[in-house]
């Protein structure tokens, strides 16, 4: 697949997932989503903006890579929003709850960095691996877990100052930090022991806000555009689901086709499922029940596929076993 | 002096900004203005420190000569004065504006002036950091050499001009002091900074610098003819406790500025031996002069004029102050006819 057409279909999705959130949240938060994330993720597969300038300078930037990783970037951010929001839905404890939607967005966008750098990789896209020291991803881990805490850190950013109770604060702003704290972590402390230890704090400090906080995303004073007639809210809402229906074509096709290596039809999983957990009409149940299937089809390569189903479960399990222990939380 | 000291007066100085536009505009403005100097300056000396710590061949335009300070302190000193100055410049800006007639609390005039102001303030502190030996500048910029004191370079006036205006004052200005402010698309203002930021990204040179230079001729066009005023309805102002005086807390900035040329005065004269630094001071010192209503401008600009012709070509730079003043109240005339 060459650039051009990458970047094409990137672009249609873009406008299609714009559209969505126009029509559902509003010119405000769909202006500043797409301008900020843009601002984010242009140019070195989202961590040029908040780098130092100067050090910036060392590695000159071609226009088509760019362009082609901030696109895809966007489309992963947007579309980790709406899964995690349909996938936070199916536990009515932490609906609409910003938290948790973070940490679901978070998990989303490292199995979608997962069966996008798989692809790539393998295609010559992009930076290929240099050890790949695991036995249960195909690439290497820290590609995944960098493209995890690089959209959470944005994503908190923007949720709290846009969406949450806090976007009416005077000092809202102060969370635009929050960016630039994933990237100067590792710029001013290397990558050894600093990060490793940010990684955990943020992991353990979002688990427990995803469950302590009861921190709402806050619709007041957002204006949502009619569709008029011809777009009905269903319509709009499966926007998203079309374009991640076309984008895993295109990865199958590309793997298969292209590639000649179903192997790399196993990068699509954890993906797959999370696109499955995000449809509620398919009972748990039954997405559990496919998921064992695949570990038992796979075994260890099919561990990370289990991780959306996995985290759904366990937060379903946790929140009963509080309910039983408190038997008085409010939905 | 040791630069521990002046990162200490660096610090008390922001902490006398903070309470006075704590006082002057409230919580909101005050709040953002800093916590945005503060990000820029760090994404923008950090790399010091890292070269400092991590990397062995520094690609840093200047180098610290200090031996007895850490880089930390040297890295702060370098933040600590970018939002020293910005502060410094807008507050000047603000204060020159006043005698501008149809341009006073105009947002892009003020913009414009507190870059030229920073330039000054720029020129004045690099020349005596360069004589004393706390940094030098490890390129070579020869553009108008015989034209500024104390070895200055030229990409010192660009920098301290392009920076505070184009990564701060320009978008907070517009995002958060003009009736732009209630507007919900408002955040495209980011992309001022950001079109910068990206320009170091890409090859040639000429890319970064072209953007630079046409920003600050779009600046200036804007200047002359955009309408675009602050409006600062709706902010929030505390009331003054414990007998502040207003007039004393609005010149506490003044105080500040009047301070720094005296210790770089101090400098020049007693510690460098060298008064031929003095000459870098004088357009700062001009746009103090301008920036106090009360001294007509006739005056300054008779000063002004007086500089070069006892100075040589060195002080021509001091002109440029009063010269732009007077090109904006030429132009004000030419509207009103």
């Amino acid at each position: 697949m060459n650039q051009a057409l990458l970047i094409n279909f990137c672009g249609i999705g873009i406008i299609t997932l714009i559209l969505h959130s126009y029509f559902k949240r509003g010119l405000a938060l769909t202006l500043n989503f797409f301008l900020f994330a843009f601002m984010l993720t242009f140019t070195k597969g989202g961590e040029h903006s908040f780098k130092f300038m100067i050090l910036a300078k060392a590695g000159p930037q071609t226009i088509f890579p760019a362009v082609i990783s901030t696109l895809i970037w966007i489309l992963s951010f947007y579309l980790s929003w709406c899964i995690a929001e349909k996938v936070v839905e199916r536990m009515p404890y932490f609906k609409n709850r910003v938290f948790p939607v973070l940490f679901f967005a978070g998990i989303f966008v490292a199995t979608f960095a997962y069966a996008i750098e798989a692809a790539a990789i393998n295609i010559g896209g992009w930076n290929a691996p240099v050890v790949n020291g695991n036995e249960f991803l195909l690439i290497p881990f820290y590609v995944v877990k960098r493209q995890f805490y690089f959209s959470v850190y944005f994503l908190a950013a923007y949720f709290l100052i846009a969406c949450s109770e806090y976007k009416n604060k005077d000092w809202k702003i102060v969370f635009f930090i929050l960016p630039f704290i994933n990237t100067w972590i590792p710029q001013f402390f290397g990558l050894g022991l600093a990060q490793f230890i940010k990684e955990i704090l943020t992991l353990i400090i979002l688990l427990l806000l995803a469950f302590r906080s009861p921190l709402r995303f806050y619709p007041a004073g957002t204006k949502q555009s009619s569709g008029g007639v011809f777009l009905k809210t269903e319509l709009v809402d499966l926007l998203p689901v079309a374009v991640m229906v076309i984008l895993t074509f295109i990865l199958f096709f590309i793997d298969t086709v292209k590639l000649h290596d179903m192997r790399l039809l196993v990068s699509l999983l954890p993906m797959g499922f999370f696109i499955l957990l995000a449809i509620k009409r398919i009972p748990l149940f039954w997405i559990t029940f496919i998921a064992l299937l695949c570990l038992v089809a796979l075994k260890k390569l099919a561990i990370p596929a289990m991780l959306p189903v996995g985290l759904l479960v366990l937060f379903q399990l946790i929140i009963k076993s509080s309910f039983i222990k408190n038997n008085s939380f409010s939905q | 002096m040791d630069l521990k000291i002046v990162l200490l007066i660096c610090f008390f100085s922001i902490f006398i900004f903070i309470v006075h536009s704590y006082f002057s505009r409230g919580f909101r403005l005050t709040f953002n203005f800093f916590f945005f100097a503060f990000l820029v300056a760090i994404i923008k000396e950090g790399p010091m420190m890292i070269n400092g710590i991590l990397v062995k061949n520094p690609t840093m335009p200047y180098e610290f000569l200090t031996k007895n300070t850490s880089v930390m302190i040297e890295t702060m000193l370098a933040i600590v004065g970018w939002v020293f100055t910005i502060y410094l410049g807008w507050y000047i800006a603000n204060r020159i504006a006043q005698r501008l007639g149809v341009w006073e609390n105009r947002i892009f005039p003020v913009v414009f002036i507190s870059g030229l102001v920073t330039a000054s303030v720029g020129y004045a502190v690099e020349a005596t950091a360069i004589g004393i030996g706390w940094w030098q500048w490890t390129i070579e910029d020869i553009r108008l050499a015989g034209f500024l004191a104390g070895g200055v370079p030229l990409i010192v006036f660009e920098t301290w001009t392009h920076f505070p205006t184009q990564y701060l004052l320009m978008p907070y200005s517009i995002i958060e002091c003009s009736r732009f402010k209630r507007a919900s698309w408002k955040g495209i203002f980011f992309l001022i900074p950001f079109v910068h930021s990206v320009s170091t990204q890409f090859r040639p040179e000429l890319i970064r610098t072209s953007i630079e230079h046409i920003a600050l001729i779009i600046l200036f066009i804007l200047a002359v003819i955009s309408p675009l005023r602050f409006e600062y309805s709706g902010v929030r102002r505390p009331s003054l406790r414990w007998n502040l005086n207003l007039k004393l807390l609005e010149s506490l900035p003044m105080l500040i500025i009047m301070m720094l040329v005296l210790i770089l005065v101090f400098l020049d004269l007693i510690k460098i031996h060298n008064a031929q630094l003095l000459i870098s001071l004088l357009p700062v010192i001009f746009f103090i002069l301008l920036a106090i209503k009360r001294i007509p401008l006739l005056w300054i600009v008779f000063f002004a004029l007086l500089c070069p012709l006892i100075l040589n070509r060195q002080a021509l730079v001091a002109v440029v102050p009063v010269t732009v003043i007077l090109g904006f109240k030429i132009l004000a005339r030419i509207k009103a006819g």
